[in-house]
């Protein structure tokens, strides 16, 4: 037997083996295949089936005339993205605005999660979770109508300030751009942030109370119990959401910004969602809203494995 | 000794105080909206358009919720909406948790492959066109069925899921498996009701959502009024009223008794939001009770 | 963008129906003809021109209206209950609620389509080039001769331009008789009564410098009403109402509205980049500086705008009347601050004749349209031939008589007080009115034979009983009888007019191109008003650099073309 007639013997037995192995295991398994794979055909049918409708980000589509009928383009639609210098402004700010919005929706949540924490009457802490619940449901319509009115020239914020002597003369929040994106994230903050705590809770409702006795017995203080007990128990949950929510970096929204922009600060006001919906839906340009979906989801997915490698690399759990 | 106590007495007294009257703030910046918006769906419809309306309405009407429940195609939608909700959840959170339970386990060998599968629906999305042929071709279209089938699992909520029953012991499940269970036991027994505080959580993300749905009335069941939403019809009148076109009796209206029994975009909306949001803010206690109180892990370890 | 186009038209809409609820009072000392349903039920089961007996065989006609803004009527509704009757056709309603590219897209993808479409400019080019119409031409000549009759003056001006066929059976526009609408509803300077009764009622001003030196006057005697600081002039640039802020220039040059761009020596032009929109913007930016116009017009929503307005401050606005009429000046004259609402002025630059009032247009491509899903197209035709009969044009624009209007001994149509009131109500509408009908089906506009108005909207009677008496006393002065007197009488229409009606095609270069030049503006115009004197010709030559380097030559070329269709077709002699 020559070198290679011996190594391509150890492969096959190996590869063989392996197939074997991944057989009798999957049969071993049985029960776990039959929780999950009909689960797993369901969502190729109902989400991978239909990314077929992909082909059109190609073509010039026409609804009338279907998948098959429409004119092929080729790259052209991505090409008018990469060529119009809104679409890089509308890039930045998209970025822009949700990467501020994941650091201030995170960390807020978080602090929020663990003041509640630390309420020890039951009505109280139950009144202060639910009210902060309830902007949740408010819909952007009346919350953006609230923002202005609160930034208006004779509004709360700017008689406050005056008050305070911290500004001479009322400001124009909304007719500068560069306020816009501490603005928008704000009011995301002050929406979600009641919601958004609702994980974590669950997730401290899970840490052992055992944990907590055992730390009162050797005498820790309320902050040693919140770095070493609570904060541990919620970091897997933290971690995760933090993988999930760097992969929606390229989703700002829309209906905020839509509802608050104006001529002075559209420049910082302009999202990617915003440019689909123009260029795409009230153009009737399905295709370039596709492309553009198309690009979104492809940054998305990237910065997602990036984060999961990461995470990784670290040593901390990972989504995938 | 003791003067240590005191001292972490006295922060511990410092500490809740600041943190009640962060709380109180709070509730105080978190209220102040949604009362407000009580307060303008109370009020004049055509006087509301003027503003300057806190906490108490200035003129009491019931006119805004009268235009909501008039013609009685709310009632039969809100039972829509509760049967959508109500079977779209508890579908979802059996399936999406069994599917994190199988995806939990790490000796699971499609476990890798399944998950990135499941977790990356959540970064595309196929476009509405070949969502609606797909679901026409299903024949899903008129039809309750639309409103469940398609929401009968959530990546986002398995995950969630899976990362907390990698929190839970797995000492328990082994001595399950010892003790001749299988993999479905295992679940339904031991797992599912551990699981609890994260099944409310994910139960209320899949409650709220569905019963917020409306775009799914609009584009599959918009011509068959017995399946409407209530969501759906909240949002027709909504519409009827924010339209410029729709409303030719807020238009020029000027007569001598001064008739102001007018119903506005701004009132509506207002009545829109608590009617939509009451049953949402009535179940939220009862699943409250789940992760807030939280749950005695502990005790049932034994 | 889009929206805007749509809703220009709406006002002669809103104008004809509704203006009119808001007759009442006088009537009740005429004696009340208790005229009985069945004395004024129309001859049914008959078209009257064929005398054939028509099919009433109960039918169920399935109908999108791609138009946000209606309510499904009761079930038990009066005058749909007449319809079924009568002529056996009941309708299965499906109005839009959420985004109307998403349900024409997935519609026409579906190849799904009712029985009957509302389509409109926007929604026109798309139904047609998927074929989800079908021509009327045979089926009306053939079967309905009342709508024929109806539509045959303006054959022309409504046929499809692509194919010179007949499709949508437009709404709005066809007149019948005298057309008298007592109230503008367009675009207008408007100026508060109160400014003009203490200036002494002077005759009302007719350029830049009179309208902004009387504001001016008025807020330097005025500088609060009521508690509220005066705003001497209000503007709006908020989404498609920013025609507010972007339109005045055209109106300031002697045009009418043609929209966003006007016509000049029979060729489409912007008036952004023209020295008449200099001179405006230079004004507005030193009516800035001495602080008549209202600092934050650029970030006012529309509530907060109609909340302004509603508080009696403002002193003078540039608007369309239904964009603030029918809440802020209602508002306003419930309160019986009738000085606190505004009337119409037509400012000009010098050498310009002013042009605002115009002479209603026919609603081109916006209307009702048969689909090629009816199994039944001929019953469909027939059923709106026969509510072309003015006795179903009296109960769809009227009502019943004795319940929703009353009837005089001399024959005139009134209103009491409590039925302008009932019909002011949606409820009650939407039991005992078959508006949808009536606002989006073919319709006569004008007078019927007998010399009653159309529909309470169109009746100076109805409209000037329904005055509050200061506004009696306010047109007396000026010796007028209606609002609209005191806008120079419209011409008639040029050709070109309106332009606004030519479809841009949505996703075509033209409607990228202007929508690029429309942001352009957005960015610059509240920059332009509220820069410092010095910097404002800087900045002027700034901005019509940018507007300049966008290549409007797509945009011009469909509107062009479109003109010379028109030329061709709509002149008296063309057939």
């Amino acid at each position: 037997m020559t070198m290679d007639a011996i190594d391509l013997e150890r492969y096959r037995t190996t590869v063989l083996s392996r197939k074997k192995s991944f057989w009798t295991t999957l049969l071993k398994q049985k029960q776990l295949v039959f929780m999950s794979v009909p689960v797993l055909l369901y969502i190729i049918l109902f989400f991978y089936v239909p990314t077929l409708g992909w082909v059109m980000a190609f073509q010039n589509f026409q609804p009338a005339k279907g998948f098959l009928h429409s004119a092929w383009v080729g790259l052209s639609n991505f090409r008018v993205l990469f060529a119009d210098a809104d679409f890089y402004r509308d890039f930045r700010n998209s970025i822009c605005m949700s990467s501020l919005n994941l650091v201030f929706s995170f960390s807020t949540s978080i602090v929020l999660a663990l003041l509640l924490n630390e309420i020890k009457n039951r009505f109280f802490k139950r009144a202060v979770q639910t009210i902060s619940y309830l902007p949740h449901f408010l819909s952007w319509v009346i919350v953006c109508s609230l923002v202005v009115s609160t930034l208006s020239l004779d509004g709360a914020v700017n008689q406050l300030l005056l008050g305070l002597g911290i500004i001479q003369k009322p400001v124009v929040w909304l007719g500068q751009g560069n306020y816009f994106w501490g603005i928008l994230t704000s009011a995301n903050v002050w929406k979600e942030v009641g919601w958004n705590t609702i994980i974590y809770l669950a997730a401290i409702a899970a840490i052992d109370p055992a944990l907590y006795e055992a730390a009162v017995m050797d005498g820790a203080s309320r902050f040693q119990k919140m770095r070493y007990i609570t904060l541990p128990g919620i970091k897997t949950t933290f971690v995760i959401l933090l993988i999930m929510s760097i992969g929606w970096i390229m989703q700002a929204g829309f209906e905020p910004q839509y509802l608050l922009r104006n001529g002075m600060n559209i420049d910082f006001a302009e999202t990617l969602d915003l440019y689909i919906i123009k260029y795409g839906f009230q153009m009737s340009n399905f295709s370039l809203a596709t492309a553009a979906g198309i690009l979104m989801s492809t940054i998305n997915i990237a910065m997602l494995l990036t984060a999961n490698y990461i995470a990784k690399k670290v040593g901390e759990e990972r989504l995938i | 000794m003791k003067n240590t106590l005191n001292r972490t007495q006295i922060n511990d007294v410092i500490f809740n105080g600041f943190n009640g009257i962060f709380m109180l703030l709070l509730i105080v910046v978190m209220l102040y909206p949604f009362l407000n918006t009580v307060a303008i769906s109370f009020n004049d419809g055509l006087d509301s358009v003027k503003g300057g309306i806190y906490l108490w309405p200035r003129i009491f009407s019931l006119q805004s919720y009268k235009a909501v429940f008039f013609g009685g195609a709310v009632y039969h939608a809100f039972f829509i909406s509760v049967a959508r909700t109500v079977i779209a959840t508890v579908l979802n959170i059996f399936i999406t948790t069994m599917l994190s339970y199988a995806l939990s386990r790490r000796e699971y060998i499609l476990r890798k492959f399944i998950t990135v599968i499941v977790v990356l629906t959540m970064y595309f999305n196929a476009g509405l066109i070949p969502y609606y042929l797909l679901y026409k071709s299903l024949g899903l279209r008129n039809s309750f069925l639309v409103y469940i089938i398609p929401t009968m699992i959530s990546a986002f909520n398995m995950v969630v899921i899976r990362t907390y029953i990698r929190t839970l012991p797995e000492s328990m499940v082994e001595s399950a498996r010892i003790d001749g269970a299988g993999e479905f036991r295992i679940f339904l027994r031991i797992i599912f009701p551990l699981c609890k505080p994260i099944l409310a959580t994910v139960a209320l993300f899949v409650a709220v959502w569905q019963w917020n749905q409306w775009f799914d009335t609009f584009i599959y069941n918009s011509g068959v009024q017995n399946l409407s939403t209530m969501q759906y019809e909240l949002m027709k009148l909504l519409t009827s009223t924010t339209s410029a076109n729709s409303n030719p009796s807020l238009v020029g209206g000027v007569g001598a008794t001064g008739a102001t029994n007018l119903v506005t975009p701004i009132s509506i909306r207002s009545a829109i939001t608590v009617v939509a949001a009451v049953p949402m803010i009535i179940v939220y206690p009862f699943l409250q009770n789940y992760f807030v109180v939280g749950l005695a892990v502990g005790s049932i370890k034994e | 963008m889009i929206l805007k186009k749509r809703f220009v038209w709406l006002f002669i809409a809103v104008l004809s129906f509704s203006l009119a609820f808001s007759g009442c009072g006088s009537s009740s000392d005429t004696p009340v003809n208790n005229t009985t349903d069945a004395a004024v039920t129309p001859a049914s089961g008959t078209t009257e021109a064929s005398g054939q007996p028509a099919d009433i065989t109960p039918t169920e006609i399935s109908v999108f209206i791609s138009d946000p803004g209606q309510q499904a009527p009761t079930p038990d509704n009066a005058v749909y209950k007449m319809i079924q009757e009568k002529l056996g056709v009941t309708f299965q309603w499906d109005f839009l609620v959420g985004d109307k590219d998403q349900k024409i897209g997935v519609m026409i993808a579906g190849g799904d389509y009712p029985d009957l479409l509302f389509v409109d400019t926007y929604s026109n080019p798309k139904f047609m080039s998927a074929g989800a119409l079908i021509p009327l031409d045979d089926l009306m000549k053939n079967n309905a001769p009342n709508l024929y009759a109806h539509y045959k003056p303006v054959w022309n001006i409504a046929k499809n331009p692509e194919d010179g066929k007949f499709y949508i059976m437009a709404n709005y526009g066809v007149l019948k008789g005298t057309y008298q609408a007592p109230r503008w509803e367009g675009s207008a300077f408007w100026i508060q009564k109160a400014v003009l009764a203490d200036a002494g009622y002077p005759a009302p001003p007719k350029t830049l410098d009179e309208y902004f030196s009387l504001i001016e006057n008025y807020m330097a005697k005025n500088p609060t009403i009521e508690g509220q600081p005066t705003i001497g002039f209000e503007t709006l640039c908020e989404g498609w109402r920013d025609f507010c802020l972007k339109h005045p220039p055209e109106h300031l040059m002697g045009r009418p509205n043609d929209g966003d761009t006007t016509v000049v020596n029979g060729k489409c032009t912007s008036f952004w980049d023209t020295n008449e929109a200099k001179v405006y913007y230079k004004k507005l930016n030193e009516e800035m500086q001495k602080g008549i116009i209202d600092p934050e017009f650029f970030s006012l929503t529309y509530d907060q705008y109609i909340a302004k307005l509603s508080s009696g401050a403002v002193l003078g606005l540039f608007d369309q009347h239904w964009d603030f009429g029918n809440n802020a000046e209602l508002n306003l004259a419930n309160a019986n601050k009738d000085e606190r609402t505004w009337i119409p002025c037509e400012l000009t630059l010098p050498g310009y004749k002013p042009y605002y009032q115009d002479q209603p247009v026919v609603n081109v491509n916006t209307g009702f349209a048969i689909t090629k899903s009816c199994k039944d197209p001929e019953r469909v035709i027939k059923l709106f031939d026969t509510l072309m009969t003015e006795e179903w044009q009296k109960i769809l624009g009227w009502g019943l008589p004795g319940k929703d209007y009353t009837v005089g001994s001399d024959g005139k149509f009134t209103l009491t007080t409590e039925q302008s009131n009932q019909n002011n109500d949606t409820a009650y509408r939407l039991a005992n009115r078959a508006y949808t009908l009536w606002y989006y089906g073919p319709k006569m506009e004008g007078t019927y034979s007998d010399g009653n108005a159309t529909s309470p909207g169109l009746s100076p009677e109805v409209f000037y009983n329904g005055l509050h008496q200061y506004d009696k006393d306010f047109m007396a002065k000026y010796n007028r009888k209606t609002w609209a007197e005191f806008l120079t009488p419209a011409p008639p229409n040029p050709i070109s007019y309106p332009l606004w009606q030519i479809d841009k095609v949505a996703g075509s270069l033209a409607d990228v191109a202007w929508s690029k030049y429309n942001d352009v503006g957005t960015k610059y115009l509240p920059r332009l008003i509220l820069a410092e004197p010095d910097k404002f010709d800087s900045m002027w030559t700034e901005y019509v650099d940018s507007l300049h380097k966008i290549d409007l030559k797509p945009y011009y070329d469909r509107i062009d073309s479109q003109l010379q269709w028109r030329e061709k077709n709509w002149a008296p002699n063309a057939e």
